[in-house]
């Protein structure tokens, strides 16, 4: 199991907290809560080790997109990479 | 190609079985399937000459992927041959202490008017003896064909199946769709994710949705 911490700078604040994903191998689950600063942290727990670059690359184009300000969690339970992004674009779409 | 051989369901190999690993093929693949040739069927495409599988790792979450030919297998297990079976009686004494497989003489009653089967490191352990399942395993129900239900109706037989110490996550299928009853019970969001043959995508009715394509 591996703890990966990640910082944006973000500009987009967000109202309300959002839980997307459920607790299930092959899944993960993303937690989304507002915060009154323009520094939102990333928090991931994986259980995949070794993949600290992949979630940077995926976490820097979700936040080229979507600036938002948030205090972050994410879950992973061995999702794919497919997974992954489908659930942040859930959470998106939960927060509209 | 036959009929779908539905992801989930174990493979016995024969001895001279080829395994087309994803290339680079980690040292631990050829290990563990020297050791235990069973593989698991994932989602994606199939043909009689290539069936998409997956290689369990020592490591939890650890898995390889590649494909095997039909004539390359020996024996098809699928989750619910492991509860005709009752196949959670031959585990020996000091495995059954283990929460995901005590579970299962409890979940069995609550689970009767319905066909389940059971996949994840339980599945593969009851399947093949190989000692996979973890005392923090969850219990990977699969459920093919459910009635559909309602928000509430889920909820319940979700609180029902979580009462005995082990998470349950309980897959509904169908060909190779399936999603989590949980995600649905739950109504975080106004879409559910479908798992498919060609990958994952939100959907509002998973119900409607899980039988999209398939053949009944």
């Amino acid at each position: 199991m591996e703890k990966l911490t990640f910082e944006f700078k973000t500009s987009q604040p967000i109202t309300a907290p959002v839980h997307v994903g459920v607790v299930a191998s092959g899944d993960l689950e993303v937690i989304l809560k507002p915060i009154t600063t323009n520094q939102t942290t990333v928090a991931v727990v994986t259980g995949s080790d070794g993949f600290k670059t992949v979630w940077g690359n995926v976490l820097n184009r979700f936040f080229d997109r979507y600036p938002i300000s948030a205090a972050i969690e994410i879950n992973d339970f061995g999702a794919t990479p497919g997974v992954v992004n489908l659930r942040l674009t859930q959470a998106m779409e939960a927060l509209a | 190609m036959g009929q779908l051989v539905a992801p989930h369901t174990l493979l016995r190999l024969t001895s001279s079985a080829v395994f087309h690993g994803d290339a680079p093929v980690p040292d631990w693949v050829n290990e563990r399937l020297a050791a235990c040739p069973v593989v698991v069927v994932r989602r994606g495409p199939q043909t009689d000459d290539r069936l998409p599988v997956g290689v369990r790792g020592p490591e939890r979450q650890q898995r390889w992927a590649g494909a095997v030919a039909l004539t390359d297998v020996t024996t098809v297990i699928t989750p619910m041959d492991l509860v005709v079976t009752r196949a959670w009686q031959n585990v020996s004494s000091i495995r059954q202490v283990l929460p995901a497989i005590q579970a299962l003489p409890k979940l069995a009653p609550i689970l009767n008017a319905i066909s389940w089967g059971i996949g994840g490191s339980v599945g593969f352990e009851l399947a093949t003896g190989q000692p996979t399942a973890k005392p923090t395993s969850d219990l990977d129900l699969i459920v093919p064909q459910l009635t559909p239900m309602s928000v509430t109706a889920a909820q319940e037989l979700l609180a029902k199946l979580n009462q005995f110490g082990v998470h349950v996550d309980l897959q509904v299928v169908a060909g190779q769709n399936g999603f989590s009853l949980e995600e649905y019970a739950q109504q975080r969001s106004a879409t559910v994710m479908l798992k498919t043959m060609t990958g994952p995508k939100l959907v509002a009715d998973p119900w409607q949705a899980v039988n999209n394509g398939v053949s009944r």
